[in-house]
């Protein structure tokens, strides 16, 4: 069973349960549909926790998911460079900033806000869980007007499975927890809380861009 | 829709080693020559930006020129701040040359100016 040593190798190897929060009720996206953005400006991350580097690993996973959802999205690494030499280093400032500034700044047709709310791993004697929560905002530049917000949580813990247990499951889970404490890679869980957050009509993102074949196409999807 | 590559491991050993410009301007040469090649030229939005701006912190004006272009031309949404990025390269280089003339003798680096 469990205690073969392929098993054992295999839970080492630990497959991630992830699971993300419950479904949230249908977004107002009127004033999304009517600004009808083309591009997105994805400035540098508020992080509200003790992680240091957190932001800026973030920052570099979120053009994907978004230029993906057919809209064009600025260079995210020059447009922190440029805000930089605009006095604006602190990403808190960027984000305190006057919404329209930053639309003409760039000529761009929404801003995406994001912050880290969470992105710690608890450390328990035979696992260690981490969690992470982003809040995800945009703001369109015709109004400066919210037009899409979305608060993600993921939580994963590698999975304990198997209810017969004994000594390898033991060994196995422990030396699992000692490799997430000395390296936890938050940047997959990162990846997996855009994908959620973004994925749309079934689920909590917004409509296609004009990049995409679904542009204007599902727009009805949700009302 | 994009070939993206390793776009996001390449920014985040970027922000982890930021001193690392000659690296970093490599892999985004790969990243590059890879969406235009086996990616069949679905370059990501933002990619010939990202590698215009690490040419132009070399000091490699005018390939850095060149790729501000290929952004706004492939992605015209871009056009306001890749012309903006043309004109700062531009107004450098000015400055530089106007120095490099004054100065006799002394041939600065490019893109080790600073006024």
């Amino acid at each position: 069973m469990n205690r073969k040593p392929a098993a054992v190798f295999v839970s080492i190897l630990a497959f991630l349960a992830v699971s993300g929060c419950a479904t949230a009720p249908k977004k107002d996206l009127t004033a999304f549909k009517s600004e009808n953005p083309r591009s997105v400006l994805v400035i540098p991350v508020v992080n509200k926790t003790v992680e240091v580097n957190a932001a800026d690993y973030f920052l570099s996973t979120l053009s994907m998911p978004v230029a993906e959802r057919g809209y064009y999205v600025f260079p995210v690494d020059v447009v922190k460079h440029l805000l930089e030499n605009d006095g604006l280093a602190d990403s808190a400032m960027v984000h305190g900033a006057d919404t329209m500034k930053l639309c003409n700044l760039f000529g761009a047709d929404s801003v995406l806000y994001v912050s880290i709310e969470r992105w710690d791993a608890q450390y328990l004697v035979l696992t260690t869980q981490v969690t992470v929560a982003f809040d995800y905002t945009i703001k369109g530049c015709k109004t400066g007007d919210t037009l899409w917000n979305h608060k993600q949580t993921m939580v994963y813990s590698p999975q304990n499975q198997g209810g017969g247990g004994g000594v390898g499951a033991l060994v196995a889970m422990a030396i699992n927890a000692a490799m997430t404490k000395a390296m936890p890679n938050y940047m997959p869980l990162a990846r997996q809380a855009n994908g959620m957050a973004f994925k749309y009509p079934d689920g909590p993102g917004f409509p296609s861009g004009p990049y995409h074949p679904d542009y204007m196409k599902d727009l009805a999807t949700s009302k | 829709m994009y070939s993206w590559g390793n776009y996001d491991d390449t920014l985040y050993t970027h922000y982890k080693n930021p001193q690392d410009h000659e690296k970093h301007l490599e892999r985004l040469k790969v990243l590059v020559t890879e969406a235009e090649t086996t990616g069949g030229g679905k370059v990501p939005p933002g990619l010939y930006a990202e590698y215009g701006y690490a040419l132009y912190e070399a000091g490699r004006m005018d390939e850095a020129v060149i790729f501000f272009g290929k952004e706004k031309e492939k992605w015209p949404e871009s056009a306001v701040i890749m012309d903006k990025m043309t004109r700062n390269v531009q107004r450098q280089e000015e400055i530089r040359k106007s120095q490099t003339t004054k100065d006799t003798g002394s041939t600065p680096e490019p893109g080790g100016q600073k006024q």
